[in-house]
């Protein structure tokens, strides 16, 4: 039924809760996990006095790539097939493109992200992602 | 289905009477049918699910409720301690067919239980 499970990992402890499903799933279904993070560079401020600020998407990419590894670790104890990939880009946007062109057939995302606000509410990414992709989407709280 | 046959998990197969939003305040006072036609649509269809269910030969339970069906699925899920909430990801509308449903998204907002909206 689940061939490919993508997981979103954002570095949340919602993103590690939804990779303890996917990992239970994966093991059922005999799925292909992919372990998905997004580095940010949309909402770089570059429009704050300074016009470039060089050290900082590297900064991001490190630390999206740290938690990428940790989910890693944790999937390569189980055995499972996995992939990592660190995209770059608007999160909404690759999280929905990315599932769209590797024929994912469920993404499982957790239910709210790293911010205090959206800790309170539903993430937005995830938000956008369950309203604008066509695949399955499983929101792990 | 798939997923309970895999972790032997037992379905509860739920519809929801919506009567909060009946017209009672369009000229007449109150549709005496309107509310029984209401119930038989939703036991049909409730009734074409569980018998997909029981083909299949998964334990299941049944469960026709009446109220606004928001809130009725999250408090169900909440009182029968549900681990998984499966929905579809549009209505019955026509425009919620090219959106995600209110209910959908309302429930994925507040409920404390994991979801999976399928397309």
């Amino acid at each position: 039924m689940f061939k490919k499970i993508l997981v979103a990992i954002d570095g949340s402890k919602s993103s590690f809760n939804a990779l303890d499903s996917a990992v239970t799933l994966a093991k059922q279904f005999n799925s292909e996990l992919y372990l998905v993070s997004v580095v940010n560079t949309v909402n770089l401020p570059t429009n704050v006095g300074v016009s470039y600020v060089p050290g900082l998407t590297k900064d991001l990419r490190d630390s999206s790539k740290r938690e990428l590894d940790k989910a890693a670790q944790i999937v390569s104890k189980t055995g499972l097939t996995y992939q990592t990939e660190l995209l770059d880009g608007e999160p909404r946007e690759e999280l929905t493109i990315f599932p769209q062109e590797n024929g994912i057939d469920l993404i499982v995302m957790g239910k709210t992200g790293t911010n205090a606000l959206t800790r309170v509410f539903v993430g937005s990414v995830t938000r956008f992602v369950s309203e604008h992709s066509d695949i399955n989407v499983l929101i792990v709280v | 289905m798939e997923l309970s046959k895999q972790f032997k998990a037992k379905i509860y197969v739920v519809s929801v009477i919506n009567v909060c939003v009946l017209p009672t305040n369009v000229g007449v006072s109150y549709a005496p049918k309107l509310e029984e036609n209401i119930a038989d649509d939703v036991h049909t269809d409730l009734a074409k699910a569980q018998q997909i269910v029981k083909d299949s030969g998964q334990d299941y339970e049944a469960n026709l409720l009446s109220g606004e069906p928001r809130e009725e699925i999250i408090n169900f899920a909440k009182e029968k301690q549900i681990d998984l909430i499966v929905i579809g990801k549009s209505g019955t509308h026509a425009l919620e067919r090219l959106f995600t449903g209110s209910v959908t998204r309302y429930i994925s907002e507040h409920s404390k239980t994991s979801i999976l909206i399928v397309s």
